[in-house]
């Protein structure tokens, strides 16, 4: 079993984000970096379905030289290798699944796992794209993988149940919040992930034109919160709710 | 990638774990005096019990200053569960690396280092502990084992312990020259924790109690070293576990100081934040400089001890600046949160509890300052 797990590098989610002045983008100066959160549950859950049935885990990223640290996060986890495509600027979901379908070109493996969206702009996209371009089926949202024979049979929290979803394999499966919890890296095994194997490419190495389709121009800040009011009576208060909060 | 790289992603990783498993737990393990289990084993499989010993006696292969920078990362958050660390990792670990043969660190070191099995110290006796030539405990060789009577009290994890490195006099008319290591396993016959549980000021959640030897039978084998070697062993110990208490006594100051700093920017009084106060700034102003100078100190042990020299002073500096500085920072934290920091809704009170046995532990402060003293008048003038 080879499974591709993806290994993004997001903004650590217990910091407090800011805004840029100008509005394009958010103030990366003083954030520290962690892999995607839901990232890591795939990772997660890949090396379990590996150390189950044997196999082989490669986790991708894209993005700077930077983004390494984050593929060595994965290594340290256990995965085997890892791949680099190196990219400078900010790729849109399009331009990532695209590059992926690349590489699961290249290294064709049985299952692709990805966390089901990354925390920073939370667009949940490459997934569903990246099954589409391969023509693989998928399983989003997973909170339950079981793996057999040729095939996957995942199952999805949806509202008020448990839809349960079986796709042929190889197939694309996006990891939820409560499918697992990842393990935390045993130091030695830190030690040994900076000797794996990082594999280097770009996106023009795989033939991928990454200019944007969707560009980001404007990011506000949500508006402050104002204070309350202390109202005098319930009729205050009833005609304060019907006529300014316009609620009832 | 270059090695300071590396120890950051290693610290980065400990911290995280730090964070979420071990200070939630840790008033919990003050107050209910229960030695962290769970963590300890969990500790084991992450890594930290083995920091610096060799991957294949079950070791993360990384330095001393790694190590003693864990410790203390735990220390900022919970004093008790550092110590336990420090006496397994440090005091029963050290010498039967150090010391022991190939097979004994296979058979003990590994599991230790991996946190199969937990390990303690044996030393102090009721009459004996600044003054090990005292030892009253006693090893008789007998065909091929030796035959062990005494009383050990004070050790750390002894009611934990699967594995314990003990001192005991196998020539006792050689007074200190005539002591020798041996390791023991649990259930020795002969051999017992007793099961007292020390009641202590501070670092509650640490066990500490008695061994007891009545006629315990050890293996010839299970001598660490050579016979009478017990002097050295201890010196070279000793000399690493106080790097490790300095670690400890350095991370209860930190953890205090930080509490401080979050408090004088929020609690008013007379109309102004606490932070305003001069006689507040003095405090901080002086937790910072020594914070930073008992970290200076104990880099350079930490540093020293793994460029392979002699760290007996430095080691003892680090500890002795390291702890007394603790008492100071962690009685003015207190000071600074008043009857909040009196009471045992916040951490302060457990912070200045358990900063005390930093100046007693591994040697108390007077005996580090004879060594200093003794190292320094041994220099050619």
């Amino acid at each position: 079993m080879k499974i591709l797990v993806t290994a993004k590098r997001v903004t650590d989610p217990d910091m407090k984000i800011k805004v840029k002045e100008d509005g394009t983008g958010v103030e990366m100066s003083s954030m520290s970096f962690k892999v995607n959160p839901f990232d890591e549950i795939a990772i997660e859950e890949a090396l379990r379905i590996c150390e189950d049935k044997g196999g082989e885990v490669v986790v991708v990223g894209i993005g700077s030289d930077k983004a390494q640290t984050e593929i060595r996060y994965g290594l340290s986890m256990g995965a085997d290798r890892g791949i680099h495509v190196s990219a400078g600027s900010e790729l849109d979901s399009d331009a990532v699944a695209r590059i992926l379908k690349k590489v699961v070109e290249t290294e064709s493996p049985d299952l692709v796992l990805l966390g089901k969206q990354a925390i920073d702009v939370d667009d949940n996209q490459v997934s569903q794209l990246l099954a589409e371009y391969l023509g693989w089926g998928q399983a989003c949202f997973a909170s339950k993988i079981e793996i057999t024979e040729n095939t996957a049979r995942v199952e999805r929290e949806v509202d008020g149940g448990i839809e349960v979803v079986e796709i042929d394999l190889p197939g694309v499966v996006s990891a939820d919040l409560r499918l697992n919890e990842p393990r935390y890296p045993a130091l030695p095994a830190i030690m040994k992930a900076k000797k794996k194997e990082i594999k280097k490419m770009t996106p023009a190495d795989l033939g991928v034109d990454t200019t944007p389709r969707v560009v980001i121009t404007q990011l506000a800040e949500p508006p402050q919160r104002k204070g309350g009011r202390i109202v005098e009576d319930v009729a205050e208060l009833i005609k304060a709710l019907k006529e300014e909060a316009k609620v009832i | 990638m270059g090695k300071n790289k590396l120890q950051k992603r290693v610290l980065d990783s400990a911290k995280e774990f730090i964070a979420k498993e071990i200070a939630p737990v840790a008033a919990m393990t003050d107050e209910k005096e229960k030695f962290p289990l769970k963590n300890f084993k969990e500790m084991g499989r992450l890594g930290f019990l083995g920091i610096p010993y060799p991957e294949k006696f079950g070791g993360a292969e990384l330095d001393y200053l790694t190590y003693a920078t864990i410790v203390r990362e735990i220390a900022k958050v919970c004093a008790s569960t550092a110590m336990s660390v420090v006496a397994h990792t440090g005091l029963a670990g050290n010498p039967i690396f150090s010391f022991g043969s190939e097979k004994q660190k296979i058979k003990f070191l590994k599991p230790l280092a991996l946190g199969e099995k937990i390990g303690a110290f044996g030393l102090t006796e009721p009459n004996a502990g600044s003054d090990i030539a005292a030892m009253e405990t006693t090893a008789e060789k007998k065909e091929n084992h030796y035959i062990l009577n005494g009383t050990k009290i004070f050790i750390t994890n002894a009611n934990v312990a699967d594995i314990y490195v003990v001192a005991a006099k196998t020539s006792p008319e050689k007074g200190m020259m005539g002591i020798s290591m041996f390791v023991l396993e649990k259930g020795t016959e002969g051999f017992k924790a007793s099961g007292k549980k020390e009641k202590k000021l501070g670092m509650k959640g640490a066990d500490t109690g008695e061994l007891i030897f009545d006629n315990a039978i050890v293996p010839e084998k299970n001598l660490i070293g050579r016979k009478n070697w017990g002097l050295k062993i201890l010196h070279q110990t000793l000399v690493g576990a106080r790097i490790g208490m300095a670690a400890i006594a350095l991370g209860i100051s930190e953890g205090a100081q930080k509490y401080c700093l979050e408090y004088v920017k929020q609690r008013k009084q007379f109309g102004e934040y606490l932070y305003h106060f001069q006689s507040i700034k003095n405090m901080l102003a002086d937790m910072e400089m020594n914070t930073s100078a008992a970290d200076l100190l104990l880099q350079k042990a930490a540093v020293m001890k793994d460029e392979g020299r002699n760290v007996t002073k430095e080691a003892s500096e680090a500890k002795l600046f390291a702890s007394e500085m603790a008492m100071k920072i962690t009685k003015d934290a207190i000071q600074i949160f008043g009857g909040y920091g009196y009471s045992q809704d916040l951490p302060l009170e457990r912070f200045f509890r358990d900063a005390k046995i930093t100046e007693i532990g591994d040697g108390t402060s007077e005996i580090q300052r004879l060594i200093i003293a003794d190292e320094i008048i041994k220099r050619p003038t």
